[in-house]
């Protein structure tokens, strides 16, 4: 037992249980966007909460780490809190909401608005890893599909939205190509962080829990969101502006101010929202 | 550098102060306590025990009363607990033909050697509430011939009957050297072996796999199921150690079990057989066994020749949903924020409509 | 488990000093030079390892094998290394080199028959081995052009140690992909990962 106060084991998974999931991220990792099966463990929180994502964490995490767990890109929803406070207890490691201070971070719903570096690890909360399982149920099926790169119906589907709607009608998870290869879920993020997952420098991991499946995108490696000549892929942008920070270049979550439907937005990504704030106070003052 | 989040911290301790008095109730009321949960709501225990698939009667109380008597809650709590527990060894099979039966029914006999046993059913009650129950009470003792085990009769199970004439198809030991899949450790894959389905179903929710059963009897993949017997007792578990020559006996454990007597298939070589489905719980769980064996049924459609069509004997739906941990859980994350991706939608659907609009006006213009 | 108890104890050098944490460390630094090819990684947790196991390899073996893996040892390792290796893993080992998850081989001058390895199937391409592979030196140098994921551009390495018949199997296990073997050079404490995604240069070195 390492230092930790809870009579479990260090970071609460078993050492057999983390040699395994350590065995399938590697391979994970020689295999970009290719999901890797895996033995999943019941953990202490519901399925759906980031099970995936935590055995992950759970599995690389050590007492030199520094960790960062956002959800809808704050630090301070209730499950981040809950997720961070529970490997501070597990793992004994220091927590940050800083993202250039953290030497993992574990998301749900978003990739952060500063740049990742080298070193650094991008854990993602899954929860339906196959992104061809919308188009069909049957994992047999979508197995087979992955093997021979049969990807026709998800272009298919894309072209059917242009068809309808004049436009690809998906606006988060929505569907990349990992080194020309796979084609892969980059869980419900949405598309605005798409571009941030090609050539990153960090090592992005994603877990899925529930569906049992680990895959990897290794840094520096060709992310492409599937698009058209005549499509080509687009990200959200928003009129307004942050109204906290100013931001005009970061992803905004929009505040019902009252029963009139006033609004304003503010920057999903709170520690981006916090620097940008601290420096204009400091701006301010000087 | 721990860098605390006050809000969220707070809420979360606050929450957890509210669920601890809510699950309490009213301080004047005597707190419960283990063993009368143990004792006075034993099928909840055994369920608990069952799809929390670790037989330990003492900590399901617990669950039970943390749970405050949800018992999906319950289930997630102690298959939470076993998922940490170092594995010492493993049992061989257990062999329920040497029950202690104390409840062994056939409904395709009239009489079987070692008899039918009525043992505690609600079977034969008027479900009438018993006011009588409202304050407590003593108990009338059961007539001591009743409340015997009849272990001291033999008990062949129905299907050794059949089976002696070949009725039944038999039940061949597989290949004992080569590996089980061991669904605690390893994540599913298809077609799954029958060990794999069997363990699923064990774990699985009892009203998922009750509602399928039943969809079985009404045509939705019918397999003619005749319960040809239902036993209940006290069985013997045992390991076998490496330095030993013999195995040893670790305890006993109360369980329930089904087997299920289907349909004949027979060809021009094969003369007809009636088939099996199987169905095995810990405690005294009829319900949970009599479904599981339907559905075990249903599921061998293909082993079997019978061309699966309805949900009952789709393998990927029914063991992909069975459990109630996923199923919980996924059901109820849509509680957690989605705000990201309802902004991304909303800036769609938006940019979506003013679009819509600005080709209408056109057109109009036009 | 028993057969542990069969092996001479006292003659065994020991494992990790912190299973728990000695291993999680190597991990990530074995996680670094997979996802970053043409990096060479220091390993700095080194258990003692007998005969002509090196440091970084037996800090490897203790990381990722266990009763899940079997192993196949190039007869140095399983001359001497093999009471070692079971009694701190529990891998099973296997003479047949295609049932192997992972492959230890002890002189890279001396490559067992790389055609013979498991490779995964279309469907589960994950079932590829992993090869660990002593050799005598590791450099970031003109030799070898890598590319791939995990690679900004290219990265040069330049090997010694390593038999000539390697860098056509692992062109052609390029070719395979997603099939495949992954690879893990060591020299010392030091590793460089080679996963299946890996392209050499075409005349190069």
């Amino acid at each position: 037992m390492s230092g930790t106060e809870t009579g479990y084991n260090y970071a609460y998974l078993d050492e057999q249980t983390k040699r395994m999931l350590r065995r399938v991220i590697l391979k994970a990792v020689a295999i970009p966007g290719y999901q890797v099966p895996f033995g999943n463990r019941e953990m202490p929180m519901p399925h759906g909460w980031g099970t995936g994502g935590i055995q992950v964490t759970a599995s690389i995490i050590g007492p030199d780490d520094v960790l960062k767990v956002i959800d809808q890109g704050a630090d301070d929803t209730t499950n981040a809190v809950s997720i961070r406070s529970f490997f501070a207890k597990t793992a004994g490691v220091a927590t940050t909401t800083r993202t250039e201070e953290a030497t993992i971070v574990q998301t749900r719903h978003r990739i952060p608005e500063k740049p990742l570096k080298e070193g650094q690890i991008l854990v993602y909360q899954v929860p339906i890893p196959e992104p061809l399982r919308w188009l069909e149920p049957r994992e047999t099926e979508t197995r087979k599909m992955h093997a021979l790169s049969e990807y026709g119906i998800m272009h298919v589907r894309l072209y059917e939205d242009i068809a309808t709607h004049g436009r690809i009608a998906t606006s988060y998870d929505y569907p990349v190509q990992v080194n020309e290869r796979y084609i892969m879920r980059p869980s419900p993020i949405p598309k605005f962080d798409n571009p941030k997952m090609d050539m990153n420098p960090a090592l992005q991991l994603f877990g899925a829990g529930r569906e049992k499946r680990i895959y990897a995108v290794p840094p520096y490696t060709k992310v492409k969101s599937l698009d058209f000549d005549d499509h080509p892929f687009e990200v959200q942008r928003w009129d307004e502006s942050c109204a906290l920070c100013g931001a005009t270049d970061s992803f905004l979550d929009e505040i019902v101010t009252s029963d009139r439907g006033d609004r304003m937005f503010v920057c999903s990504d709170s520690d981006y929202c916090g620097d940008r704030q601290a420096a204009r106070r400091k701006e301010a003052a000087e | 550098m721990y860098v605390s989040v006050k809000g969220g911290e707070r809420a979360i301790a606050a929450a957890h102060k509210l669920l601890a008095e809510e699950r309490r109730g009213d301080p004047e009321v005597p707190e419960l306590t283990l063993p009368q949960i143990e004792q006075q709501l034993s099928l909840a225990v055994t369920r608990v025990m069952s799809e929390g698939a670790l037989y330990d009667p003492e900590l399901a109380a617990l669950a039970i009363k943390q749970a405050r008597g949800d018992l999906v809650e319950a289930i997630f709590l102690l298959r939470a607990y076993r998922t940490t527990l170092p594995r010492f060894a493993t049992s061989l099979p257990i062999d329920t033909g040497r029950m202690d039966v104390r409840r062994r029914v056939s409904a395709t006999f009239k009489d079987i050697p070692g008899g039918q046993v009525l043992g505690p059913t609600f079977d034969y009650t008027h479900r009438l509430l018993d006011f009588d129950l409202a304050e407590p009470k003593p108990v009338a003792a059961p007539d001591a011939e009743e409340s015997e085990p009849q272990a001291a009769q033999p008990m062949p199970s129905v299907a050794a009957i059949l089976g002696q004439e070949g009725l039944l198809e038999p039940e061949e030991p597989g290949d004992e050297s080569a590996p089980l899949t061991d669904l605690t450790r390893e994540p599913l894959s298809f077609p799954a072996g029958r060990e794999a389905r069997l363990q699923a179903l064990a774990r699985g929710d009892e009203g998922f796999l009750l509602s399928l059963g039943y969809s079985t009897q009404r045509g939705y993949g019918r397999n003619h199921p005749f319960a040809g017997e239902i036993r209940m007792g006290d069985v013997t578990v045992e390991i076998q150690p490496e330095e030993l020559p013999f195995p040893i006996g670790i305890g006993e454990i109360e369980v329930t079990e089904c087997q299920m007597v289907n349909s004949f298939k027979g060809s021009k070589t094969k003369p007809p057989q009636f088939t099996r489905g199987y169905g095995l719980t810990f405690g005294h769980g009829e319900r949970k066994a009599m479904s599981m064996a339907l559905v075990d049924r249903a599921l061998r459609c293909r082993e079997l020749g019978e061309e699966p069509s309805s949900p009952a004997q789709d393998e990927e739906f029914v063991l992909y949903h069975c459990d109630s941990l996923e199923a919980s859980g996924f059901v109820q994350h849509l509680k957690l924020p989605h705000y990201v991706d309802f902004q991304s939608e909303l800036v769609m659907v938006r940019e979506m409509r003013e679009r819509a609009a600005a080709a209408r006006k056109a057109e109009a213009a036009e | 488990m028993n057969q542990q108890t069969r092996i001479g104890l006292q003659n065994l050098a020991p494992g990790f000093k912190d299973p728990q944490l000695d291993s999680q460390r190597v991990f990530r630094q074995v996680l670094q030079a997979m996802a970053r090819p043409g990096h060479i990684v220091a390993i700095d947790r080194l258990p003692e390892a007998p005969g002509p196991l090196g440091g970084g390899t037996a800090a490897l073996a203790l990381t990722l094998l266990d009763l899940d893996t079997p192993v196949w040892l190039s007869p140095e390792v399983r001359d001497t290394a093999s009471d070692y290796l079971s009694f701190h893993t529990g891998a099973p080992l296997t003479a047949e080199l295609g049932a192997a998850a992972f492959v230890l081989v002890a002189d890279g001058n001396k490559l067992p028959d790389l055609s013979q390895l498991a490779l995964g199937d279309a469907e589960y391409p994950e079932r590829g081995a992993t090869i660990i592979v002593q050799v005598e030196r590791l450099r970031i140098a003109p030799g070898r052009r890598l590319r791939g994921p995990g690679i900004l551009g290219h990265v040069d390495i330049s090997v010694d140690g390593l038999a000539e018949e390697f860098w056509p199997a692992l062109h052609a296990n390029r070719q395979r992909f997603p099939l495949g073997f992954d690879t893990l050079l060591v020299a010392g404490d030091l590793v460089l990962g080679l996963p299946r995604t890996i392209m050499l240069d075409p005349g190069e070195g």
